[in-house]
């Protein structure tokens, strides 16, 4: 799916990691208050 | 033995016996491994880039070829995973191994046995029996689909962590990340650039030296987006997940594929795949490959075989499963056709 950025993957994962953690955390927060 | 084998249910305190059993064979695998392979095992580098944030160096400047730690790649991981192994730290290295396999080993049997005897039956498959022999992450990370809090370790291997979160979101994974990752923070804050520079400058990723690949680029891997119908079975998520993660494709990262299987037969033969893979890679490499040799055979071996069949057996399940209120209510409006049941099927421990 993504291009191969060799051990920059790593990295790459990293950000995708928290983005989407973010992304859950904020849309429960947002559900929960509404 | 028939019964046994169809019980979905298995009481708790056999699991914690059963997960004290895995903890053990985890931890004899590294041990024998340590003996029959003396090197570093994969967690030996955090291991000892735990000890090096304990002495206030940096572990990014320390791990790699010719290193005070000889190891043929730079330090891959976030700080968070060096700060997770400062617990072991104290020990020797192949003790420190073994002493983590001994926990992943634990937390891939309670994992397993969530859903019934059968499935313990993957604790003794080629994937879990190499993640052991490497003292490797994969089984710590594939429990947290069931142990919520175990969820605190996925900042640790962002790649299937990653997959991980999308099969099972819990808080365990957000509030023990943001910790984590403030620490840290405090510890070295510097650490993001240094880990940007170690993986960078490392000449494992030359050339073809160390691809990263999704299955999903494979034949056969993208099979598993059909996952994506089931979409409200956590494991259907972790499939299609895994499947568009760029990964090293050892056989040892397929262990999350490890949880769809549920009846003996599924079991079995997921076992006896996972085993074919293994033994047809030993024959057909030479011993002393590369790694990237390696990967441009398990790869796709995993991906033709693995996937498709994890699929089948996802697709053949109803597509019911929790999802969180907010997107349930959302959903709700949904035309009479689409799925809109909320059934608890997986014995998730609570959050």
């Amino acid at each position: 799916m993504m291009t191969d950025f060799g051990p920059g993957t790593e990295f790459v994962m990293f950000v995708v990691f928290c983005v989407v953690v973010a992304a859950w955390a904020a849309l429960e927060l947002y559900g929960r208050r509404k | 033995v028939t019964r046994l084998l169809e019980t979905t249910a298995v009481p708790t305190r056999i699991r914690i016996l059963l997960a004290v059993l895995g903890g053990i064979v985890g931890g004899s695998v590294t041990a024998s491994s340590n003996v029959l392979k003396p090197w570093h095992r994969d967690f030996g580098q955090a291991w000892f880039a735990g000890r090096a944030v304990l002495h206030g160096l940096d572990p990014y400047l320390l791990i790699g070829p010719g290193r005070a730690f000889d190891w043929p790649g730079t330090f891959f991981y976030p700080l968070p995973a060096a700060l997770v192994a400062t617990p072991l730290s104290p020990l020797p290295e192949p003790w420190a191994c073994v002493a983590f396999s001994v926990l992943t080993g634990a937390a891939l049997a309670w994992a397993l046995s969530a859903y019934g005897y059968a499935p313990m039956f993957s604790f003794f498959s080629a994937p879990a029996h190499f993640a052991f022999e490497n003292a490797q992450w994969s089984p710590l990370l594939t429990a947290s689909v069931i142990a919520a809090p175990l969820g605190v370790f996925l900042v640790c291997k962002p790649t299937i962590g990653a997959a991980m979160f999308v099969a099972r979101p819990s808080r365990w994974a957000v509030i023990g990340g943001i910790a984590l990752l403030a620490l840290a923070f405090v510890l070295q804050p510097d650490w993001v650039a240094a880990w940007r520079g170690a993986l960078a400058m490392t000449t494992l990723g030359a050339g073809a030296g160390f691809p990263y690949i999704a299955p999903v680029r494979f034949p056969g891997g993208a099979l598993a987006l059909l996952c994506l119908l089931r979409w409200r079975r956590p494991e259907a998520r972790l499939v299609a997940a895994m499947a568009c993660v760029p990964q090293t494709l050892m056989l040892y990262e397929a262990v999350p594929l490890l949880l769809v299987p549920r009846t003996f037969r599924e079991v079995l033969l997921f076992w006896v795949l996972g085993y074919g893979i293994a033994n047809a890679l030993g024959i057909l490499l030479p011993p002393d490959l590369e790694v990237h040799q390696y990967l441009a055979l398990s790869g796709p071996a995993m991906s033709l075989v693995l996937y498709p069949v994890a699929t089948i057996m996802v697709l053949r399940r109803p597509n019911e499963g929790a999802v969180p209120a907010w997107l349930e209510a959302r959903i709700s409006g949904w035309p009479a056709w689409m799925p809109r049941r909320s059934r608890e099927l997986l014995p998730r421990d609570d959050d």
